[in-house]
């Protein structure tokens, strides 16, 4: 008997029932020797143990669980009354017809409106222009940022498509690609076709230039270029390259890029009449410099120079003297007038200018 | 089944709909809902669907599950309630009372012998499965569901005291055979 007053108070123990009291008298019990205290610790432990669900039946039971879930059945509970099973079993086909019919009207509509809509849907992509000697900034609606140098154009779905986000682009243009898994960014050009993994970089590619460049800042792009031979020819452009191709000769080189102290050299020259707010302290990359409206160039030759003067301050050159277009130049410009400008070329290259309403004539 | 860890994953899925934490729920709760189920209808398949259906609702009406304050009691009644249903409407099923089926799986179903290996937890392990049904049940809804005496008595529909009683049993049997055992080891 007493024995079994044990076993009550152990079970009661165990679920965490006993009473102070009881508790007492279940220490008696451990003391008086008649108990082996070693079991009860065993059968404590075990009683602690969580039980082992075989996870294998779990997680297949759960996959029809789902399935049922997603069903959401409700008709079951329909069907359960006799009479509504039997009163409603006609009409239940005839519903079904009329969900199909419905289903047919929109589906048909919206395959009409596929064919004929969306061609004369004006909105569907929208084209951002900048002048020659404006620039651009501001965002998609993915939020990739965008700077759109002047003379440049870019083409983008007002909407993105789901898979990837696809822009046209002809001109120079800076883009903070904002990174999405499995919705790659891709930027076309005439000569381009750039993959974007979600990076920072700088496309240029004016019709006119004989360059064509692309300048990786940082995170990955994949370019594809497509030559005249419709070879297409793939590069993975790492941090800090510069992949240029020759518009003409389809001609590629890759660089690495370097941070440079963007030296005015005309400066010591020009000193006197046009004190040139210091830039000496910024360092950055010639590629990339438009962005801080520096103008920038690095052993270009004056015809390159030319282009650029010509988108970034709107004005036409006219070359009278052709051998003025050889003359190889390094330089900075920031914030500067385009008179100011021609004056420094003027001074440190010898090159005479004249300017008729917005046409400069190189002499 | 841990009523607290219940109830944090209930606010999981009201609040987050949390597949994560529904998947939990069901690892947790559905082979215990299923055996309970089990032991009134003995039948696997109906107590399956039981016990899913039960879940189910908690995905139905998330709101309403994360206000409920014993959740693991709760989720037992409507199982017992949902069993008592089919019994009452499908007398073809004939249902035999607790006690005189002598199912080996039943509480075993869906769980396997821990890994550690523990000598006297297997000699424990085999004693519980050869309890009387009514015993086993409430030893396995004591230990493994975490139930209070009151609840599993108003579940079962029995006295608080059978439950001390069968309890006991259960314990008593278990020393026994751990005691012979011992007696074993000692002779070698």
């Amino acid at each position: 008997m007493e024995k079994n007053r044990y076993y009550h108070l152990l079970g009661r123990h165990l679920n965490t029932e006993i009473l102070d009291s009881e508790k007492e008298e279940l220490q008696a019990f451990k003391r008086s020797q008649r108990i082996d205290p070693e079991l009860e610790n065993i059968i404590s432990e075990y009683w602690q143990q969580q039980p082992n669900f075989d996870q294998d039946f779990l997680n297949a039971t759960y996959h029809i669980h789902l399935a049922k879930r997603s069903q959401n059945k409700p008709q079951q509970k329909i069907f359960d009354l006799k009479l509504i099973k039997t009163f409603f079993k006609k009409s239940i086909k005839w519903t079904s017809f009329a969900a199909v019919a419905i289903l047919l009207f929109f589906l048909g509509r919206s395959w009409f409106s596929k064919t004929s809509y969306l061609n004369s849907k004006p909105n569907s992509s929208q084209i951002k222009k900048t002048n020659l000697g404006t620039k651009s900034h501001f965002f998609l609606n993915d939020g990739t940022e965008v700077w759109l140098n002047s003379g440049s154009t870019l083409n983008y779905p007002r909407q993105f498509n789901k898979n990837k986000r696809e822009v046209q682009l002809v001109g120079e243009a800076y883009f903070k690609v904002s990174h999405k898994n499995n919705q790659p960014f891709y930027i076309n050009t005439p000569n381009f076709k750039i993959k974007v993994l979600g990076t920072e970089f700088n496309v240029k590619n004016y019709e006119k230039d004989a360059w064509a460049e692309t300048t990786l800042i940082s995170g990955k792009i994949e370019l594809n270029i497509i030559d005249k031979k419709d070879i297409e020819r793939q590069f993975i452009l790492k941090p800090k390259e510069k992949c240029i191709l020759n518009t003409q000769s389809h001609a590629i080189m890759v660089n690495k890029i370097e941070k440079k102290v963007l030296q005015d050299k005309t400066e010591t020259i020009l000193e006197n009449m046009n004190p040139i707010e210091s830039i000496l302290n910024d360092t950055t990359f010639v590629e990339t410099a438009w962005l801080n409206n520096i103008l920038s160039f690095d052993n270009q030759s004056f015809f390159d120079v030319s282009e650029h003067l010509k988108r970034w301050y709107n004005y036409d050159f006219i070359f009278e003297n052709s051998k003025a277009k050889d003359v190889m130049m390094s330089g900075t410009f920031k914030n500067q007038s385009i008179d100011q400008v021609l004056k420094i070329l003027e001074y440190s290259f010898g090159i005479k200018f004249e300017v008729k309403d917005k046409i400069i004539i190189v002499k | 089944m841990d009523n607290k860890k219940i109830k944090d994953l209930l606010y999981q899925i009201a609040i987050y709909e949390d597949e994560y934490a529904y998947k939990q729920l069901f690892m947790n709760c559905f082979i215990s809902l299923q055996n309970f189920g089990f032991s009134f209808l003995k039948n696997r398949s109906l107590a399956e669907e039981i016990a899913s259906d039960v879940l189910l609702d908690v995905w139905k009406k998330k709101q309403y599950y994360n206000d409920i304050e014993n959740p693991k009691s709760y989720f037992l009644t409507v199982v017992k309630n949902a069993c008592l249903k089919v019994i009452s409407k499908d007398k073809k099923l004939r249902l035999l009372p607790l006690h005189d089926v002598k199912t080996e799986f039943f509480a075993d179903y869906g769980t396997k012998p821990n890994e550690e290996e523990n000598n006297y937890f297997e000699v424990i392990d085999s004693t519980v499965s050869q309890l009387p049904e009514k015993c086993k049940l409430i030893f396995k809804m004591a230990k493994e569901d975490k139930l209070k005496y009151k609840e599993i008595a108003s579940l079962l529909n029995i006295s608080v005291k059978t439950i001390d009683a069968q309890l006991a049993i259960a314990i008593k049997r278990i020393t026994e055979a751990l005691i012979k055992v011992k007696k074993n080891e000692k002779i070698q």
